[in-house]
């Protein structure tokens, strides 16, 4: 009894960070969706609770990138999935890097490390997407090696289209997204169009890759490794919306940039809950005693009977 | 297949549905019963532990050393009938 005790105890734990960690993420984004009630754009307020959800933001990727890099070390040295989960890790640091080279100068007017941070940071996303994409590649590879066979649905290749008619979209914007990004320096604007494209092309690769596991986690039929595999492909599609916005809308307006950083926000919780679910896979409590097993397996069966 | 044997893959498969899902404990579970030279109409319980060996490794990718470990140990507690204490090793 103490043994179910504990696992409930355990599992109240894994959603109470769940929780916690939506909290540091949802309020910044009402602190910027509530800006226009400080007064105007410009004013002081205004100004406080964009730094706040810049902050704020920077703060979720940081804690997601912890939060994926403790995951990797509940797997041995050496083993793929170790490697998946620190290049994931990797991925969402330098994401943290991209907000802050992305927004901040708009606190630091005039400052001259503007073009090389710039440059460094895309040229960082770069890496960061090809190693997610290796990352992808090994569990696929993990899936493979268990026997487990892909069957691809109509659903995968109608994800397949829409993705790539977003990639699509993105390099029609990229013009857009180093014109917002290089803050009128030309040098950091020409070096932008040159990285964008090959930034766009790792996006792309990561996308397919992410399809295939989707599909994968789907055949899984539940659990919690499953589950976390969705949420960090959740993640990409989030990552890869959020990219889209900024394109399209900028910084624009003022919604643009609630929506934006709302999906921000969305992006890294996504990844958090992915990372999440499999640490709880990794050292959640086995089910210890015969009873609560045969509970269990009488529940299912009562259950599969009512179907 | 008869009904015991039945019972011990259900009871297998169901120990690790919530780490790993159903359908790849059962691909697993089949895998290993494939290498141990088993079928699931011969599985008996005596052959739970050769079965636990062979699947730890492969649970190792999707759930690390520890639980792999923790897993595979549940099932010669629980499906198995052998006492923790026999094997030294704890479901916890």
């Amino acid at each position: 009894m103490r043994q179910g005790t504990d696992s409930q105890t355990q599992n109240a734990n894994y959603n109470k960070w769940r929780w916690i960690v939506l909290a540091i993420a949802f309020i910044p984004w009402v602190l910027l969706a509530s800006r226009p009630l400080f007064g105007s754009m410009r004013s002081t307020g205004a100004f406080v609770s964009f730094l706040m959800t810049l902050i704020g933001m920077v703060i979720i990727a940081l804690i997601s990138a912890v939060m994926c890099y403790k995951t990797a070390r509940q797997f041995g040295r050496g083993e793929t999935a170790r490697w998946a989960w620190l290049l994931i890790s990797f991925f969402s640091i330098v994401d943290g890097l991209m907000i802050i080279t992305t927004w901040a100068p708009n606190f630091l007017p005039g400052r001259p490390l503007t073009t090389p941070l710039g440059i460094s940071s895309q040229v960082l996303a770069i890496v960061a997407r090809g190693l997610t994409a290796c990352s992808f590649l090994m569990m696929i590879r993990i899936y493979q090696q268990s026997g487990f066979r892909l069957k691809l649905r109509p659903f995968d290749y109608c994800a397949f289209v829409v993705l790539m008619a977003a990639e699509v979209a993105m390099v029609m914007v990229e013009g857009n997204m180093a014109r917002i990004s290089s803050f009128g320096k030309p040098v950091l604007e020409q070096w932008l169009k040159i990285l964008l494209p090959a930034s766009n092309l790792m996006l792309v690769v990561c996308s397919v890759l992410g399809i295939l596991i989707w599909r994968y986690a789907r055949q899984m039929g539940g659990g919690l490794v499953a589950k976390a595999w969705q949420f960090v492909v959740l993640y990409l599609v989030f990552y890869i919306i959020r990219r889209l916005e900024l394109g399209f809308f900028g910084g624009a307006s003022s919604l643009g940039l609630v929506i934006y950083f709302g999906l921000g926000f969305a992006c890294s919780y996504l990844l958090y809950l992915g990372a999440s679910f499999q640490y709880e896979a990794c050292t959640r409590s086995v089910e210890s005693s015969d009873e609560e097993l045969m509970a269990e397996l009488s529940a299912l069966e009562l259950q599969e009977a009512k179907l | 297949m008869n009904d015991d044997s039945h019972f011990l893959i259900v009871k297998s498969v169901f120990l690790l549905t919530s780490s790993v899902g159903k359908d790849m404990a059962e691909t697993l579970i089949h895998q290993a019963m494939d290498h141990i030279g088993v079928t699931p109409l011969t599985l008996t319980r005596s052959d739970i532990v050769k079965l636990s060996v062979q699947i730890e490794p492969t649970l190792r990718p999707f759930v690390g050393i520890e639980k792999a470990q923790r897993l595979a140990s549940a099932l010669r507690v629980l499906v198995g009938g052998i006492a923790s204490t026999s094997i030294g090793v704890q479901t916890r």
